[in-house]
């Protein structure tokens, strides 16, 4: 009797076991809180060291199925320190006290910044060192200079006149990618000219501003926000004549992770078809 | 002076006010452009639209104020006292980081108005003797109550979403819809003053207590209730328009009390123009100063009405 009571025993703690290592993760491996640095980890083969994620990395499709450790930028402390992991990677947003915190508790933290194709190379160079992987972080490096030398050759080639982009993040207020942000980096590959140039990162801007400066084109990432309700907008040019690009997925252009050329690619040849229907139904090429 | 010799340099005032927000802003602009192929220039279209909005807010909000701290005689009494601004916050919030903005351009200024107005409701209802001190705590209450919802929400939001929450708590006068926005709040403006004028005299009486008002045949709780929620409703409408402008409200009134004395039939107009002047300036000053970025119109009124104020007390202080 007593043995066939150690036996249930012993079953029910297996089973117990079993499901919670589910949701467990492994110890030593590494919880990314940004979408961008996600994508890289997945990119450079990687993923399988991946024990949690921020609520926003949602690329590829698998890493949905990792726990999640926070949003972005924004660690929830009990929930790492549970798992354990040997790495915490994040921009850095993350507010010093909490990085001290998993420091304190025997983790490390790596907080760069994550803003453009410089930091992008620098996260790529890092990760390779800490996830064991330099070969593939090398072809990564590889790979980015090659797409950025032939978006710049293609264009300087085409010979086409650079169409002049105002890039709205968010439409009431007016935020828009000023100069050195991403957004202004991508579109200079895709042939577009910001035209906030005196203005650094997601500035504020006023309507009369983009009225007096009259872009050829807007780019528009506020994709949960109809650009045509706003009666504000409709002394803009731009939009008066229809020339609103929405990017096929916003994702992949404003995270500069490994996805980002793809979008470059897409961004452009949206621009081309754009351009290319309003030559041929009459209208006049900015 | 005569009451009609200081309206009239009011309005000469605001005119010009008027004038130089069509004539100046972030890009200059020469008056043979203002009409292009017959048609008005886009920016100064902008102009004419935003400075009329920034005229009626003030005027508004003036006006509000100018009731409020009469009514509850309280010098710290301004427009937003009833929990309009909280529960304004709390709308407008939740319809920008619910997802409702979506909806289209009027979804945010529509949350915005029915918080400011459940708010203003959920007072008068949660306050039983409906006197104007118990109005007040009950207001100041529930605006608390409504701040603390709202900074939750802000809590919980993203930063692209809290730029604009932050950004509409600000104030700005440069996406109102003249149809919707504009033309409906001017009506009630109206509306308004002109009740007021044929009022002044119990808002007079008013001013020295309920009682007071009372010996002099005033229903003075239902006319504290009927002013309160006059005052509370143009704020609601004016903030679900611009956002939260903060030191129009309280200053104008003031200033314009200083100058002019306590008859409200007398100060009524140049309140209301003086609030338009005020917020026209600080609106073309936002404009003029940052170009590109532009300033919040809120935070000029609060910069150029804080010095000015402090000046005014101190000089009226020195002078008794």
């Amino acid at each position: 009797m007593r043995r066939l009571f150690n036996l249930v025993l012993l079953l029910a703690l297996l089973c117990l076991t079993a499901c919670s290592d589910e949701h467990k993760s492994a110890p030593g491996g590494v919880v990314s809180l940004s979408p961008a640095l996600t994508e890289l980890i997945c990119h450079l083969g990687q993923e399988k060291r991946l024990v949690a994620r921020s609520t926003a990395c949602d690329w590829p499709e698998s890493v949905k199925k990792l726990p999640t450790a926070g949003d972005f930028a924004e660690p929830e402390l009990e929930r790492i320190l549970a798992m354990k992991p040997a790495l915490v990677v994040s921009n850095e947003f993350v507010n010093p006290k909490d990085a001290d915190a998993l420091r304190q508790a025997g983790i490390a933290v790596e907080l760069h910044p994550c803003d453009g194709f410089n930091d992008y190379r620098e996260w790529v160079i890092l990760m390779g060192k800490l996830l064991d992987c330099p070969h593939e972080a090398e072809n990564e490096l590889k790979r980015t200079d090659g797409r950025i030398a032939g978006f710049e050759a293609e264009f300087n080639s085409s010979q086409k006149k650079t169409l002049r982009a105002l890039y709205v993040i968010w439409d009431s207020p007016l935020l828009t990618a000023g100069a050195d942000s991403l957004p202004d980096a991508v579109g200079r590959l895709a042939g577009l000219e910001n035209i906030v140039k005196s203005e650094k990162g997601y500035p504020s801007i006023s309507l009369e501003f983009v009225l007096k400066e009259d872009p050829d084109v807007i780019v528009w990432f506020a994709h949960d926000k109809d650009w045509k309700s706003n009666p504000s907008w409709s002394g803009i040019r731009a939009i008066r004549e229809g020339r609103v690009l929405i990017p096929r997925d916003d994702s992949a252009l404003l995270r500069p992770g490994p996805r980002i050329f793809d979008g470059i690619a897409d961004l452009k040849s949206d621009l081309e078809t754009m351009f290319a229907d309003k030559e041929t139904s009459g209208d006049a090429q900015p | 002076m005569k009451t009609a010799r200081i309206i009239l340099i009011y309005l000469a005032a605001a005119l010009a006010a008027a004038v130089c927000g069509v004539l100046f802003g972030a890009t200059r602009i020469p008056l043979s452009e203002f009409v292009q192929d017959g048609a008005l220039n886009p920016i100064v279209e902008l102009r004419i639209v935003r400075t009329a909005a920034a005229a009626v807010v003030g005027a508004s909000l003036a006006v509000s104020g100018l009731i409020f701290q009469a009514v509850l005689r309280n010098s710290l009494a301004e427009p937003y006292l009833l929990g309009v601004s909280g529960g304004a916050g709390l709308g407008a919030a939740g319809a920008i980081l619910l997802g409702f903005s979506a909806w289209g351009f009027m979804s945010v200024p529509l949350f915005a108005l029915l918080g400011a107005v459940t708010a203003n409701l959920l007072v008068f209802a949660a306050v039983r003797r409906r006197t104007a001190e118990e109005l007040l705590l009950g207001g100041v209450m529930i605006g608390t109550l409504a701040s603390s919802l709202l900074m939750v929400l802000i809590t919980f939001s993203h930063s692209r979403d809290m730029a604009g929450v932050v950004w509409w708590m600000l104030g700005s006068v440069q996406n109102v819809d003249p149809a919707r926005q504009l033309a409906p709040t001017a009506v009630l403006l109206c509306a308004a003053t002109v009740f007021l004028l044929f009022r002044a005299g119990d808002v007079d009486l008013l001013t020295f207590g309920p009682e007071y008002a009372w010996n002099h045949g005033v229903n003075a709780r239902l006319m504290t209730v009927i002013l309160l929620a006059l005052a509370s409703l143009l704020a609601a409408v004016t903030v679900s328009m611009a956002g939260i402008i903060g030191f129009c409200g309280l200053v104008v009134p003031h200033i314009v009390r200083r100058l002019h004395g306590g008859s409200h039939r007398k100060i009524l107009i140049p309140a209301a123009l003086a609030g338009a002047v005020y917020l026209m300036l600080a609106d073309i000053l936002g404009r003029v100063v940052s170009p590109v970025r532009e300033l919040p119109v809120g935070m000029v009124t609060a910069a150029v009405g804080c010095p000015v104020f402090l000046w005014l007390l101190n000089r009226s202080r020195a002078g008794s």
